[in-house]
């Protein structure tokens, strides 16, 4: 087992979960990519991830159905979720607040600034 | 000398029924009421749009049969009835799109226009003509639909193209050279101008269709002025323009932070942009009910006969379109929108090589109505 902290994805677009796996395995994670909501769900429940990154918009299950199940699960609910949204719209960004989640991009993101975010989440979390 | 009159008062019988099958063929629904708004001529095309016939219709109150809504559904006949406004104000016509309920009950959208008959200087009543808009709100809607969803589908591959270029650009994935980097800059850069402009656009369709939630406070609008010139002061520098602030005090208007910012630093920028030299500056003062903000440039100005369209999407003063080539004609859309949602005013003055001064009016906080009338916003 590697002492890595582990980050999943959930993005059905390859290109956009390579970029993202890309800068992240850069920064030191161990990143384990669902190409959709299900199968990230399942990924979720065996690594018990230091941290989700969740697109909203996913086949299978959505963004915010996968938040929910994380949120219903003891063994999960404490994971902090950062949103992927291809959607400015506010009532999304609520949404995903009301759901759980800790943080959210606006797609075209820059990819530093997510990593710099998870870095952030998961030091704040590590320190809780 | 009778053969003369059957002749004449023949002709006149003839003139009355080719206007009568006129009036009749008329594509238009069309009706005619006198000064007590009781209708005296209904034609086909009105019977087929909504439903009532002529028999009907004949001698009655024309509110029985074809009531103005706005919007909201909200009846207008008595606050702002065409047909009224047209009678007591003699010599005014009125045009917009309202809706007018059929017989069956259903809401259909109508343009109407209308305009006062006279006879012998006095007002004897008033004609409408309509046409039915269902057809043209239909494809209106989907219109918007398709453009918000093609606008979000270019989020995603806009995405793969910004994040790849940032990782390249920022030696993650081994050294470039200097004109590689010039160049992939190039594609940046303009992955960011498309990003932009999806941006705008999809904010432009979101204000128009009303999904913009607005976060009311109190707000002094003379320091979001001075800030956003002092923000965009750089612009100015680099073109050597004269900065001008002056601000009066003024009461506080109740309005989006946000979005009034977006207002001002979208005007304060046009007028740096379209002024190569002399001055560009922010004016505030007040009348008792209302606080202006002025921005004015001494730029290359909007031709006077093409005025009345800025603020429609996508148009451009063609002055404009000669100083810059960028510039998607979105700015001022959703600048009038934000406005709009205000219940304030955008009034310009400008003219070809005279500079231009836009002054936004903004209600003062006591003065804002609780209950918008869309109908006169619409008509803007």
């Amino acid at each position: 087992m590697s002492d890595k902290q582990v980050v999943v994805l959930a993005e059905d677009e390859p290109q956009i979960a390579n970029l993202v796996r890309y800068k992240l395995e850069k920064s030191g994670y161990e990143v384990l990519w669902g190409e959709d909501g299900q199968r990230a769900w399942e990924l979720i429940q065996e690594s018990k991830p230091d941290l989700v990154i969740l697109d909203v918009m996913m086949p299978m299950m959505d963004g915010f159905e996968v938040l929910r199940a994380m949120k219903g699960e003891p063994g999960t609910n404490a994971i902090p979720a950062i949103m992927l949204t291809a959607r400015s719209m506010e009532e999304d960004i609520l949404k995903g607040f009301e759901e759980g989640a800790v943080d959210y991009m606006v797609k075209p993101f820059s990819v530093t600034e997510l990593a710099a975010r998870v870095k952030a989440t998961i030091g704040r979390n590590g320190d809780s | 000398m009778s053969a003369k009159s059957t002749t004449a008062s023949g002709e006149l019988v003839s003139l009355q029924r080719e206007l009568e099958r006129i009036f009749a063929s008329l594509g238009h629904g069309m009706y005619v009421v006198d000064k007590e708004r009781r209708i005296v001529l209904w034609n086909r095309a009105a019977e087929s749009i909504l439903g009532w016939r002529e028999k009907d219709t004949l001698g009655k109150d024309c509110q029985e049969f074809i009531g103005h809504l706005d919007d909201n559904g909200e009846q207008i006949c008595e606050r702002a009835c065409p047909l009224l406004d047209t009678i007591e104000k003699t010599n005014t016509t009125y045009a917009g799109i309202v809706w007018a309920h059929t017989k069956s009950g259903e809401l259909v959208p109508v343009n109407v226009s209308c305009a006062p008959l006279m006879e012998d200087g006095q007002v004897a009543g008033a004609v409408e003509v309509f046409s039915d808009m269902t057809h043209e709100k239909e494809v209106d809607r989907l219109k918007s639909t398709m453009c918000s969803v093609v606008a979000h589908e270019l989020r995603t591959p806009l995405t793969s193209m910004k994040g790849y270029l940032e990782l390249v650009l920022g030696g993650e994935v081994g050294d470039i050279t200097d004109d590689q980097r010039d160049f992939l800059a190039i594609v940046g850069e303009n992955a960011q101008r498309m990003q932009e402009l999806i941006d705008d656009f999809l904010d432009a369709e979101k204000l128009q269709s009303g999904l913009i939630e607005m976060h009311w406070e109190d707000l002094d609008i003379g320091s979001l002025a001075e800030q956003s010139l002092k923000d965009l002061a750089p612009a100015a520098k680099e073109k050597s323009l004269c900065v001008v602030v002056e601000l009066e005090e003024v009461p506080p208007v109740q309005g989006d932070r946000n979005r009034m910012k977006q207002v001002l630093a979208n005007l304060v920028s046009n007028a740096i942009k379209y002024t190569n030299e002399g001055k560009v500056g922010v004016r505030t003062h007040a009348n008792g009910k209302h606080v202006t903000v002025e921005v004015w440039d001494t730029g290359v100005g909007i031709p006077k006969n093409e005025i009345g369209r800025i603020g429609e999407k996508f148009f451009r003063a063609s002055t404009a379109a000669r100083t810059s080539g960028h510039g998607s004609g979105l700015g001022l859309a959703i600048t009038k929108e934000i406005i709009k949602k205000h219940d304030g005013e955008l009034r310009i003055e400008s003219g070809t090589g005279n500079g231009s001064r836009f002054h936004v009016l903004l209600p003062v906080s006591k003065e804002r109505k609780v209950i918008r009338n869309p109908q006169e916003v619409s008509n803007e």
